[in-house]
């Protein structure tokens, strides 16, 4: 749990950057498109980096230990990762994706460090971790060999990394690549039914990413979180030596279960944050905005709308909070996987809704991209689609015991 | 099947079609024949071009395409042969429901580009409906006939100003209209001063019907509901020049331009019907105009319907296609009944001739956010996937995200529900 008065110097120092980078993202006199000035990103991420924000995958770097997702999650919990994430995707929920895919990679790497091609030391460097399936969410058993998978060693090769993962988020083209995978053996495809027994076999590994066989091209265009870099990378029997293996068996599962888990609770700050903006930014539009013979604040239909969407943010913040206090590492697997699965859910259901009801309360300008809040429907549109269908969420969530026990 | 008795398998439907082939099977004649002659002319000329235009509209040149449609007569349909291509066997089923059809199965295609090239019909709708057979020789006439020849002339509808959206298209906000548009008399004709926003196909329509107040000669405060006026105004006209095209969400391949009137004469012949008929002739026009954006929506749901199926049946999970496990087949099913019952109601309300508020607004209305509905489940459903442009469900997500705005919010088009049905239905009840 963090102090109260430390979690308030936070939110200031967010707050503060935040006003700066929606000033220099979306402020006049910058070269615009309807995502902002992108080529100010670097430098913004860069000022995040020197504020710790950034999770370091170093031991020796600050952000290592209080970046976003950074190692002080597992004694105190996520808050402090979800007040930045809320407050960084006010400005702009992208950049916020950026800072999360750090460190979700980070905390791929469960404190684990070594030595990189290309990497000097004290060098800042960028992980990715690689964990979604082709379709489909983690921990469904059919999803096990239809993405990345880590091939143990046989009499015939050496142990590899084999696969293609198309949804990968990184801040910048990463240098390390984390990948999370299941383990590709004979116990694990012939488990059929056993959904669980999909979370016990898995295997944490590193790979640089200049390494052969390893392929990484954009996905291409895209709907929204656009300051973010998103890659489709192909894993060509690669190499997996005993030193890149950060964890294999019981221990990774758990990491795994942290990683896509906390991946989920992110994209729901993240969203809050968006929604929670484009409400106060709705509310503001309607007071000025005069028709029927007043402002359209005063109609109930316009009432409706945003009463509805600052009722979606509360049931957002509340699921949110649920363990946010809770050191990461006592929350049994189950629970977690439970609680990020509600809040991942809850994007679709709620963020979603506040920030169409925001559109729909502009009228026609809220649909043009001057008003900024045709981005935001797009950003949770993207938040709202990451690794999973609804259905398969669901499906996952029942598969989970419900006691929380692991 | 065999063991039917011979009437009870006549009764039996066991034709090999398609959905899409029943519902046309249903049509009269002339419209099962146009509505085929719409899905090509989409496939073939708007759907390989929909996500380039959508990526960079800006350098999109959409004259070969107004040209290709005006070849084949869906520019001029407003008419009956031989002034314009509305098929005369047409004429007892009305043109609302060649407009839908084409509205539906443009926007399957590309609903950007289907808006570039049927915003001319909401121009020409505003000359068609007013009953001014002067105006209709004058205008519609020479536009019909130079689309029929390929030569593609454009007309737009401008209702919309800075301070008047809703307003313009509601009783209840009309008296406290803050509009800029006005038309004072003067010798010949009228002059024109203010400005318009939001205009689709603004930027490249040869003439424009616009709406305009005009001074009362009384004294007297003008007002939308008894002083507006509609003129055409043309392109070149001295004083009459186009302003920015919005940069927007979806419907991207259309352009929604501001239009700025300064001191623009009009000659009186160019007025449409009678002065201050014009807040009649505006409901009229969105009375008729909310069919076919209903159908707009319907468009872009079978699109995102398409991009689920399309998808789910390539995408493999566990080894099989997606579409063999049941939670899809499930997910896909909903957004099939909401795609069939949008077609029910747009096809319902194309029957009614003339076209009524309730029935044009409840369309409207429901359509609008059944395919929001639809195009975001079609998103979820391809997970991240989803959000890529290449898999069109996010642009379907965006596209339809408009249907909830234009031609009304949903929010006036509820409230028209309940306005035209108070004179009818709900009187009657009490
Ligand atoms: C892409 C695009 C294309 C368009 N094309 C055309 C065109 O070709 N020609 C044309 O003339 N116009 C066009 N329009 C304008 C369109 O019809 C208006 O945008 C629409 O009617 C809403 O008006 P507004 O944008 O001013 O929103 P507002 O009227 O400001 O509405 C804002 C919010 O207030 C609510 N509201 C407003 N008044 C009331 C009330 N009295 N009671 C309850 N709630 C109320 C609305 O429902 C909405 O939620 C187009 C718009 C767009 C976005």
């Amino acid at each position: 749990m963090v102090a109260t008065d430390d979690l308030a110097l936070i939110e200031q120092s967010l707050t503060r950057f935040g006003e700066h980078a929606t000033d220099t993202l979306f402020g006049p006199g910058h070269d615009r498109g309807p995502d902002g000035d992108l080529d100010a990103v670097p430098s913004l991420l860069g000022e995040l980096v020197s504020m710790d924000l950034v999770a370091d995958p170093a031991p020796t770097g600050v952000g290592h230990d209080v970046g976003v997702w950074g190692r002080h999650v597992l004694d105190d919990g996520c808050r402090i990762s979800f007040v930045a994430l809320t407050s960084l995707a006010e400005s702009c929920a992208g950049l916020a994706s950026a800072v999360h895919a750090q460190g979700i990679g980070c905390l791929a790497l469960d404190g684990w460090f070594g030595t990189v091609a290309g990497v000097s030391p004290g060098q800042r460097a960028v992980t990715a971790a690689v964990f979604v399936p082709r379709y489909g969410v983690a921990f469904d058993e059919r999803t096990l060999r239809d993405g990345v998978r880590f091939v143990p060693e046989s009499a015939t090769s050496p142990p590899c990394v084999h696969g293609a993962s198309p949804f990968v988020w990184a801040l910048e083209r990463p240098d390390w690549l984390v990948v999370v995978a299941p383990v590709d053996s004979a116990g694990v495809e012939g488990d059929a039914g056993a959904r669980r027994a999909a979370r016990s076999e898995w295997a944490i590994v590193t790979v640089p990413a200049e390494s052969p066989g390893v392929h990484i091209a954009d996905v291409g265009a895209r709907v929204g979180i656009r300051a973010l870099r998103q890659y489709e990378v192909t894993f060509d029997g690669v190499p997996a030596p005993d030193g890149a293996v950060v964890a294999i068996g019981e221990r990774a599962a758990r990491i795994a279960t942290r990683v896509v888990a906390c991946d989920w609770l992110g994209q729901s700050a993240m969203a809050v944050g968006s929604s929670h903006r484009a409400v106060s930014e709705a509310r503001t539009y309607t007071e000025g905005r005069y028709q029927g013979g007043q402002t359209i604040s005063g109609h109930a239909a316009v009432q409706l709308l945003l009463a509805e969407a600052d009722h979606d943010v509360a049931v957002m913040n509340a699921v949110l909070a649920t363990h946010a206090d809770e050191p990461l590492g006592t929350i049994r697997d189950d629970a977690l996987l439970r609680w990020a699965i509600s809040c991942r859910l809850a994007i679709g259901e709620h963020a979603h809704r506040a920030v169409t009801n925001c559109v729909q309360a502009l009228g026609g300008y809220g649909y043009m991209d001057d008003f900024g809040l045709s981005k935001r429907l797009r950003d949770v549109s993207a938040l709202r689609s990451r690794h999973g269908s609804r259905e398969q969420l669901l499906l996952l969530l029942d598969g989970l015991d419900e006691s929380g026990a692991a | 099947m065999d063991r039917l008795a011979p009437l009870g398998r006549k009764l039996y439907d066991t034709r090999v079609l398609d959905l899409w082939e029943r519902d046309t099977a249903t049509l009269p004649r002339a419209l099962r024949r146009r509505r085929r002659a719409y899905r090509e002319f989409s496939r073939q000329f708007l759907s390989p071009l929909a996500l380039e235009v959508d990526a960079d509209p800006e350098s999109y040149d959409p004259w070969p395409l107004l040209t290709e449609s005006a070849k084949r007569g869906f520019q001029s349909e407003q008419l009956p042969a031989p002034l314009g291509t509305m098929p005369v066997m047409s004429i007892p089923t009305g043109l609302m429901f060649h407009t839908a059809l084409k509205a539906e199965e443009f926007s399957a295609g590309c609903a950007g580009l289907g808006l570039a090239v049927m915003a001319h019909d909401l121009g020409a709708a505003a000359l068609m409906l007013s009953g001014d057979l002067t105006a209709i020789r004058r205008w519609l006439v020479p536009l019909c006939r130079a689309n029929r020849s390929g030569n593609p002339r454009l007309a737009a509808f401008a209702i919309t100003e800075p301070g008047a959206g809703s307003d313009v298209e509601d009783t209840e906000g009309a008296p406290t209209a803050r509009f800029v548009t006005t038309a004072r008399r003067c010798a010949g004709g009228y002059v024109l001063n203010g400005q318009k926003i939001f205009i689709s196909g603004g930027r490249h329509a040869h003439l424009v019907a616009v709406f305009a107040a005009l001074e009362p000669d009384d004294g007297r405060a003008a007002h939308v509901q008894d002083d507006w006026t509609c003129f055409v105004v043309e392109r070149g006209a001295p004083g009459f020049r186009t302003g920015r095209s919005e940069h927007k969400l979806g419907q991207r391949a259309s352009d929604a331009t501001e239009l700025f009137f300064d001191d623009v004469f009009v000659p009186e012949e160019n007025r449409v019907g009678a002065e201050r008929s014009g807040w009649a002739l505006n409901r009229n026009v969105l009375n008729y105009s909310r069919v076919p954006v209903a159908a707009i929506a319907l468009g872009i749901a079978q699109s995102a319907l398409e991009a689920a199926i399309e998808f789910t049946r390539r995408v493999r999970l566990g080894g099989r296609a997606a579409l063999s496990y049941q939670e899809v087949q499930l997910a896909v099913a909903d957004m099939w009944l909401d795609v069939s019952a949008m077609r029910g109601m747009v096809w319902q309300a194309a029957r009614h001739s003339p076209s009524s508020q309730g029935v044009s607004s409840a369309a409207k209305a429901f359509c609008g956010d059944r395919a929001f509905a639809v195009a975001n489940r079609s998103m979820d459903l391809l997970a991240d996937h989803g959000s890529l442009s290449a898999n069109r469900a996010e642009k379907a997500m965006r596209d339809s995200r408009l249907n909830q705005i234009y031609e009304g919010t949903n929010q006036i088009n509820r409230l028209a529900v309940i306005e035209a049905f108070d004179t009818t239905d709900l009187r009657s009840s009490t």
